[in-house]
């Protein structure tokens, strides 16, 4: 079971964003994807589990190209992408990333890390993109700390930063690299809670994430990979509380 | 006359860095930048002395009259924000924006700038300074040419050298790496005496630079090749995921390395860079061995004076109390700057 064609008809009306085909990917030796093929439709939201080096965060790093695969394509609503500039310019105009270190910049301001592609890229104007960059920030809660630097905040106020930074970009597909995992267990929620509301909004997720009670809560389908192989795809209500697969099942006792 | 041209000379090099103080001016690098770009010319100018048109080239000039016409408007903007008004350079935007659509303030800005540097222009012609040939400076004037060259230049060498050495194309890549290595493991006073004795031999016959440009040159890639690794350290100290992030919201290679990566490259290794400043500063009396009239030259001829013989000593206890004051107030200042810096954190 590597794909579920059977969600995928549910889901017909709706665009494919991004189509893995047949993905592999070698370090040395060492196969890390083995054959991964996957549909995300737009609006879609996919929760990516598993044990840690199973693949799952050098999967999503393969999208935006952060990391190379040796075979396979990844094509993003409908276009291939390959190494040359094109794929690079769809890449930034269609996926936002949060990682699981924030990777704010620490020598610019809360603001500045989320004007410096709206100014430098897009070539907004200042106030236009402090305009901007403020609204996103007062939507996940931290409007009042747009002056500080990152190192003066908390981990969860971090990434939240991180994600209105990628938000500014206005990306139609969100990556998340284990947003939550390097959280002190209390700053969870408040991150959690800001991927909950822009899931309402519509916006196209892929999650690497342990958090099994976002992926019920919002979650269209669960990933769940093992050694580099997808194992299940399914809905959150069948992969997690009724998983079909040993591996699974041994997983999902082991973190719950 | 001519000690007037040089303290006018010395005191608009640290005015025009006055503005950098204030928090009215806005794009402040901007302004740095152009200390590094335009006073240079001015500078030249009023050491050097001359004719416009006659012992002061065309180009040089020109480049003289935009940067004087840069510090007026920037200094008359300075005044005109404390007073609340717009800027001189917004002068033209409404006769500009029937012209054009788009970058009004920008060509605004040009067309200010030039009007000001031709009234500029032909008030200079006016004028004439009695020329000085370069052979002729000398003493602490000269030190600080020197040192102030190599200490402005080693930054930007140093940085594009440690770009290259980290660069994936080989060629850039071999060529950075051979520069660093050479230039650092051979002494500064061969760099300098092949300076001086060996590139005219590598040069067409009619291309002569004087003694000083060589020395300038030579102390400049020595300079750099130091800083390059200075910087290097920098950069390596920079976290993956810094690129990744930069990456990710679509900046190119130049975009990371300006914005993102050398900033705070540059701020994690301000004491290295700061040191190698310093020994800089005391490097340069080295100069005086290849017979560059400098402080420390100027010191020994003292006791060659028939007043003066056998005065060794003072004229160079001297010199040591002056570098002192000179490298202490620097390190000082490193460690100021290293503080203000950490606040951000």
């Amino acid at each position: 079971m590597t794909t579920s064609s059977g969600n995928l008809a549910q889901k017909a009306v709706t665009e494919t964003a991004i189509k893995i085909d047949n993905l592999n990917k070698w370090y040395g030796d060492h196969h890390v994807l083995k054959d991964v093929s996957l549909d995300i439709s737009e609006g879609e939201i996919m929760v990516v589990c598993g044990p840690s080096g199973s693949g799952k965060s050098t999967l999503i790093r393969s999208l935006n190209h952060l990391e190379e695969y040796q075979e396979g394509v990844v094509s993003v609503f409908g276009q291939p992408l390959s190494r040359d500039r094109q794929s690079h310019k769809i890449i930034h105009q269609t996926m936002g990333m949060v990682f699981q270190n924030f990777n704010l910049f620490p020598h610019l301001t809360v603001l500045q890390n989320c004007t410096l592609g709206l100014t430098w890229l897009r070539k907004m104007s200042e106030r236009d993109a402090d305009k901007m960059a403020m609204r996103l920030l007062d939507r996940v809660g931290i409007a009042h700390l747009a002056t500080r630097y990152p190192g003066q905040l908390s981990g969860g106020q971090q990434q939240r930063v991180a994600i209105s930074r990628s938000l500014a970009m206005e990306p139609k597909i969100m990556l998340f690299d284990e947003p939550t995992s390097a959280l002190d267990p209390e700053m969870v929620k408040e991150v959690l809670d800001v991927m909950i509301d822009l899931a309402k909004t519509g916006m196209t997720m892929v999650c690497v994430t342990h958090e099994m009670q976002f992926a019920r809560q919002v979650a269209d389908r669960v990933v769940f990979m093992a050694d580099g192989e997808i194992i299940e795809v399914g809905p959150p209500e069948q992969v997690l509380v009724n998983p079909q697969w040993d591996r699974t099942r041994e997983f999902l006792q082991h973190i719950l | 006359m001519n000690n007037g041209a040089l303290n006018i000379g010395v005191l608009l090099g640290l005015v025009w860095l006055l503005p950098l103080m204030s928090k009215l001016i806005p794009l402040r690098n901007f302004v740095l930048l152009s200390w590094i770009g335009l006073y240079p010319f001015v500078g030249g100018y009023l050491f050097l002395g001359g004719r416009f048109g006659e012992e002061l080239g065309l180009v040089h000039g020109a480049m003289t009259c935009l940067a004087l016409a840069f510090l007026v408007i920037l200094y008359a903007n300075w005044i005109l924000s404390a007073l609340g008004k717009k800027g001189l350079n917004e002068l033209f935007v409404p006769l500009v924006s029937r012209l054009v659509e788009r970058r009004i303030h920008l060509f605004s800005f040009v067309a200010v700038w030039l009007l000001v540097a031709l009234v500029i222009a032909l008030g200079l012609s006016q004028v004439s300074l009695e020329p000085v040939p370069i052979e002729r400076w000398g003493g602490l004037f000269l030190t600080f040419i020197i040192a102030g060259f190599a200490i402005t230049m080693a930054i930007p060498v140093g940085v594009i050298l440690a770009l290259g050495r980290r660069s994936k194309l080989p060629v850039i890549h071999w060529l950075s790496m051979t520069v660093i290595e050479l230039v650092r493991s051979v002494p500064l006073i061969t760099v300098l005496f092949m300076a001086v004795t060996l590139l005219p031999i590598f040069l067409p016959a009619d291309m002569e630079f004087n003694k000083l440009t060589q020395v300038l040159v030579a102390v400049c890639l020595f300079a750099g090749a130091y800083m390059a690794e200075n910087i290097r350290g920098g950069l390596q100290a920079i976290p993956k995921g810094q690129y990744e992030a930069a990456a990710t919201l679509g900046l190119g290679y130049l975009h990371t390395m300006v914005l993102i990566i050398l900033p705070q490259a540059l701020r994690m290794m301000i004491p290295n860079i700061m040191t190698s400043f310093i020994s800089l500063l005391k490097d340069t009396t080295l100069v005086s061995i290849i017979g560059l009239f400098d402080i420390m030259l100027m010191a020994r001829n003292i006791a060659n004076d028939k007043d003066w013989v056998g005065m060794h000593t003072e004229p160079l206890v001297m010199i040591s109390v002056l570098f002192f004051i000179l490298c202490y107030s620097m390190s000082q200042y490193s460690l100021n700057l290293e503080k203000r810096l950490k606040v951000d954190r």
